[in-house]
């Protein structure tokens, strides 16, 4: 062979191999994304700003991002296989003021929809891509809140919540704020999230928190103070407490779900990232005692539901766990990538 | 006798067995409020070496460094007047804020009061694990002067929506930045000093840096 051979020779190569590496580029992101399709997916926020998302279907880790900006919170939304998450940023010139949208479905590039005020703290679904989102803002007429649509990628209203003091929580398409005063005085405001106009339904001086629904009736928490606190069921109209039992509680009042027929609540607190505790605790509605506690190791910082599962995020292990409720029995331990470092955020997309 | 040691074992394993079937009851780690020994020196749990800003490490993780972007600082023992002061590796920059333990629920809570930037530049509230998103922060406190805690930080409340401007001088009370609204609360209503040089300007390095305050938590 002349050079000129050997030269088209080599050619021809080089070109087969990158034919042959595109190809396959190709179909590892078509598979992926066929594989996403249909599935159940966990998307996973850590504290630095990260998210990952987790075929719950398979077991596999399907993609993970950079966000732009630190992120306090993270929603799922169905309804157009969507995460949305809360980008607050830090403080000078780390602020930020977008939520951003990471798609799920197709595992594309997360995009970031521009809001009216900074730091963003918290971020719950209210209807088919429209979310609702609380800033750390506190005006004269209390703490700024704004209503996004994802699809349009813009924000469509806004307004005030009086002493709001956390997150605001999403409950059979109300929204539930948790409030306190300067002078120490606590409530619970019920918001329509679509107009953003809030009430006063309870007040006294435990903190009540709103964190699920079960055959028509509301459950949460009455914090007295810190790592003290009771389970309580709250009426779904007025607001008002029906119910309640102290809970000893190893760490902290974290969040609550209901899983067939029961609520299981995690015990962590943020407040010592050391001991953030281990156990998820399995609460019977009617009579609101306690049934099971569910030793997790790692800190189970936050949980979800999918179908008749739970979902726990593991703070310290960076394990993505998934627990049959009744028996405790953990059929699924999902190792996270090594770019996510203590996730404590989980939302699934169903 | 066989019989006998057989049954004594069962019923001592039966006993085992139910105890740690049960529920773990134990219960969250008490507050403690802080305060000063008898002969006014300040206790040692509350009064942690303040570890040198300059050669604390303030490299990125990517290169070896602690710079991480966030640390483990406790708000387990944070009172009214208390103030974190947070920093990502520049000692000339980080962030300031001061704790109204009435509103601490946990770390989600907005309890503690700050001053913001652009594109709004207002003093407002902020989540207490937003100060966890730092490479460090120290928790610091004003000992003998804790009866003042409560005025302190609700004057620096009552400038909530005031306009921020980090070019401001500290005796301008009409505009804020992070570390001067904290220093001019307890400057204003409990005659406290807390700018360690006595400059222009007061940054979050001051306040930690001042003799009259101690350190009592960290996180790195």
């Amino acid at each position: 062979m002349n050079g000129k051979s050997y030269l088209r020779t080599a050619l021809f190569v080089i070109a087969a191999v990158f034919a042959m590496v595109a190809v396959g580029i190709g179909w590892n992101v078509i598979r992926t994304s066929r594989s996403a399709e249909g599935h159940s997916l966990a998307g996973v926020l850590d504290t630095k700003g990260r998210v990952v998302v987790v075929d719950l279907d398979t077991g596999r880790v399907l993609k993970q991002w950079a966000l732009r900006s630190w992120a306090f919170d993270i929603a799922a939304d169905s309804s157009n296989r969507t995460f949305v998450t809360a980008q607050s940023g830090g403080a000078d010139v780390d602020v930020d003021d977008k939520v951003g949208i990471v798609p799920a479905g197709n595992l594309g590039r997360v995009e970031y929809v521009t809001l009216r005020k900074p730091n963003p703290g918290g971020v719950e679904v209210v209807g088919d891509g429209t979310v609702l989102v609380d800033h750390g803002l506190d005006g004269k007429d209390g703490m700024y809140v704004c209503l996004v649509d994802t699809n349009k990628r813009k924000v469509i209203r806004d307004g005030r919540v009086r002493d709001l003091n956390v997150p605001l929580r999403v409950v059979d398409g109300i929204a539930w704020a948790s409030c306190a005063s300067l002078d120490g005085r606590r409530s619970l405001r019920m918001m329509n999230p679509l107009k953003l106009k809030s009430e006063e339904v309870l007040a006294g001086t435990d903190f009540p928190v709103v964190e699920t629904s079960l055959r028509g009736s509301l459950y949460g928490w009455l914090i007295s103070e810190p790592g003290k606190g009771s389970i309580a069921r709250f009426n779904s109209r007025t607001g008002a407490v029906e119910a309640s039992t102290p809970v000893d509680l190893e760490a902290g009042a974290g969040r609550i779900v209901s899983v067939r027929g029961k609520l299981v609540a995690a015990d962590y607190s943020g407040d010592d990232l050391d001991a953030c505790g281990s156990n998820l605790l399995v609460f019977d509605p009617e009579t609101m005692r306690l049934v099971k506690a569910i030793r997790v190791s790692g800190g189970p910082c936050d949980i979800a539901v999918w179908r008749d599962r739970l979902v726990v995020c593991n703070y310290h292990d960076q394990q993505l766990l998934v627990i049959d409720p009744v028996s405790g029995r953990t059929e699924r331990r999902i190792q996270l990538p090594k770019m996510i470092e203590l996730p404590f955020q989980v939302a699934v997309v169903d | 006798m066989r019989h006998t040691n057989f049954r004594f074992a069962a019923a001592i394993a039966a006993v085992s067995i139910a105890i740690t079937a049960l529920p773990n009851p134990a219960i969250a780690s008490p507050k403690v409020t802080k305060h000063l020994n008898s002969d006014g020196s300040i206790p040692k749990q509350w009064n942690l070496p303040t570890p040198q800003l300059a050669s604390d490490d303030t490299t990125p993780e990517a290169a070896g460094g602690d710079g991480d972007g966030r640390n483990n600082i406790s708000f387990v023992n944070f009172d009214n007047g208390d103030f974190l002061c947070a920093f990502d590796g520049a000692l000339s920059s980080g962030h300031s804020g001061i704790w109204k333990d009435s509103l601490y629920t946990g770390s989600t809570s907005y309890c503690v009061w700050s001053a913001n930037t652009t594109p709004v530049k207002e003093v407002l509230r902020e989540r207490a694990n937003k100060y966890q998103g730092y490479d460090y922060c120290y928790g610091e406190w004003v000992p003998g002067h804790t009866a003042s805690g409560l005025a302190v930080v609700n004057w620096c409340a009552a400038q909530a929506g005031e306009p921020y401007n980090i070019a401001s001088s500290k005796t301008d009370f009409t505009q804020w930045y992070c570390s001067k609204l904290v220093w001019a609360g307890w400057k204003v209503k409990a005659g406290v000093d807390l700018d360690a040089n006595g400059g222009y300007w007061v940054t979050p390095a001051d306040l930690v840096n001042d003799s009259e305050s101690s350190t009592f938590a960290y996180g790195d």
